[in-house]
């Protein structure tokens, strides 16, 4: 569906991105200056590679040992930016029937993204949630054969984005197009994608899955950036087909499972596991381990209290206040946890050498 | 009531003429010079730059006597139009246009590439997305947005000709109803003891000289009204 192979050298950067999606909704994950918004300009054919290769379904975009390059007025990509990047001096109507000169498609879009009512103004007399809709009609009334989207809702409000998912995956949907939406929200990617490219430095790190990766980073630099934030170590102790058993380096050596684990772990691996924020169990009797640590530390949030435990590391963990009334956890004493055994990951140590 | 003799009224017209004409030549070759100052890479851009902007810094003198040389007789480019039209343009009204068109060049690049450089990357890249070439797209979005710094510098470099004095002189010299300019004329004017003209020439240089940054100012700063 989607094969992407970059590389570009720009000052003071080394862009290196390959990756290949069977999927149609791919995210490129990464935090910022990670070369994401460079690597969809590739893919629009705004940068030019130095070298590789860019297929979307069977049109070949870019391939350097041929010489294709196709210029990005015959990609047919819908392209929405991070500051929607409407015409400020064109109406709503013209920003949309900018790339269509069908009225009647132009009129059915705007219908679809409800904007027929403001199509008469101009981009700075709109709000930022109907700005985006205009530069979604904008990008779909060209008939686009996908969709690239920059951090499209990266400056909206909260409770607009749900709203905003929503749409999307029903546009997406009815028009049956690929996208590859370019994100450091992982949430996002697990709402809208099937398949997750995580980079970091101009680099792919990891790809996948978005929940399989959210479980099973293969490294603790990855980890960080998925939102893992209680790293422990410690030490296989055996390996079976769903789990395994890693004693921690704790002051009492206590034993944890993992469901969540590189394939080919080996017994008496030294490892890193980390428990995720949400690991508290649901359900003491299914799949859960039992540890006991002392609190550190309780901070109240708006819905949840969040503990810091001491099991070697600092240990994260969210509860919910109706889990955790004031008078059963309290600071500087040992207390019993069920954990989820499938919120735990276990993954090896970064090895390989920076090159 | 004090008037203009025939002279001057003439230098006022000619004077007008010609910064007219350089300002439409400046703005016809200016615009691709700033387009692609602005927004693309080439080889020797930074030479291109320079070469621009060289008029900027040179004394006027200097400059006209530069064109002098390549414009003369013997020049590299006088000899070509001695050779195709059997006259040359030094020392006639055509070489006061060139001399402000040279001098005003540079202040409308300024001005333009700025103006275009101004306008958001990304909505040049939308366009290109949409199906648009670069052309259609200068038109349609390029120029709409840098319009006010366009004009704004079509407007100095029209004041910059109007007060072109340094190469003109040297270019087109000192020809009573030929190639008397307001600033030469005034300069004849002084050096010949009436004052009196330089006086008027200078009130009807210095009424052009306030219209243009009146207008200026009306087109930099949109909804104030004085």
């Amino acid at each position: 569906m989607l094969e992407v192979c970059v590389k570009k050298r720009l000052e003071g950067f080394y862009l290196n991105v390959q990756f290949f999606s069977k999927n149609k909704s791919v995210a490129l994950f990464a935090p910022s200056g990670s070369g994401k918004s460079l690597t969809l300009q590739a893919i629009a054919g705004l940068l030019k590679p130095d070298e590789g290769r860019i297929r979307v379904i069977d049109r070949v975009f870019f391939d350097s040992n041929e010489k294709i390059f196709l210029p990005p007025q015959k990609r047919k990509v819908g392209y929405l930016f991070q500051d929607y990047a409407l015409f400020p001096h064109m109406t709503v109507w013209e920003n949309v029937s900018y790339g269509c000169r069908d009225k009647k498609r132009v009129e059915e879009v705007l219908e679809m993204f409800e904007i027929q009512d403001i199509k008469n103004r101009f981009p700075g007399e709109i709000s930022g949630g109907q700005r985006q809709r205009v530069a979604l009609a904008r990008a779909l009334a060209f008939e686009p054969e996908i969709l690239l989207l920059d951090e499209p809702f990266s400056a909206l409000h909260k409770s607009l984005k749900l709203e905003l998912y929503e749409r999307l995956r029903r546009i997406l949907n009815e028009f049956s197009i690929p996208m590859v939406l370019v994100t450091h929200d992982f949430d996002e990617v697990v709402q809208l994608t099937d398949y997750v490219v995580i980079m970091e430095k101009g680099k792919v790190r990891q790809e996948g899955n978005p929940k399989k990766v959210l479980f099973n980073p293969i490294d603790e630099k990855v980890a960080k950036l998925l939102g893992h934030r209680s790293f422990l170590s410690g030490k296989v102790v055996s390996v079976k087909k769903d789990w395994v058993k890693v004693r921690l380096k704790d002051r009492k050596g206590q034993l944890l499972e993992a469901k969540n684990f590189p394939e080919d772990l080996k017994e008496g691996e030294d490892v890193f596991v980390s428990i995720l924020p949400f690991a508290v169990a649901l359900n003491p009797l299914e799949d859960s381990v039992k540890v006991s640590a002392v609190i550190k530390d309780i901070m109240k949030e708006k819905d949840r209290n969040v503990v810091v435990l001491d099991l070697g590391s600092d240990v994260v963990l969210h509860l919910p206040f109706s889990l955790s009334p004031n008078f059963i956890i309290e600071k500087g004493e040992e207390t019993d946890f069920y954990l989820s055994s499938s919120c735990i990951s276990v993954f090896r140590r970064r090895y390989e050498k920076e090159s | 009531m004090i008037s203009l003799d025939p002279e001057a009224l003439f230098s006022i017209k000619l004077s007008l003429k010609v910064s007219t004409i350089s300002a439409i030549l400046v703005t016809l070759f200016g615009l691709p010079v700033s387009y692609f100052l602005a927004l693309k890479k080439f080889p020797f851009r930074n030479l291109v730059d320079a070469l621009v902007t060289l008029p900027l810094v040179f004394p006027p003198t200097v400059t006209g006597y530069v064109l002098l040389l390549l414009l003369g007789k013997n020049g590299v480019i006088g000899s070509l139009i001695y050779k195709f039209f059997k006259t040359g343009i030094v020392f006639t009204w055509y070489a006061a246009v060139v001399a402000s068109s040279v001098a005003a060049f540079p202040i409308f690049v300024k001005g333009a590439r700025a103006a275009i450089e101004s306008v958001d990357r990304n909505l040049l890249y939308v366009s290109y997305t949409l199906g648009k070439g670069e052309l259609e797209t200068f038109f349609r979005v390029v120029l709409p947005l840098a319009k006010r710094g366009i004009i704004a510098a079509i407007v100095l470099s029209f004041a910059r000709a109007m007060g072109e004095f340094g190469a003109t002189l040297m270019l087109a010299g000192n020809i009573p109803f030929q190639t008397n300019t307001i600033p030469i004329e005034i300069y004849s004017a002084v050096s010949g003891g009436d004052f009196e003209k330089a006086n008027l020439l200078s009130i009807v240089t210095g009424v052009i000289s306030l219209s243009i940054l009146y207008l200026i100012n009306r087109l930099t700063n949109r909804g104030e009204r004085w």
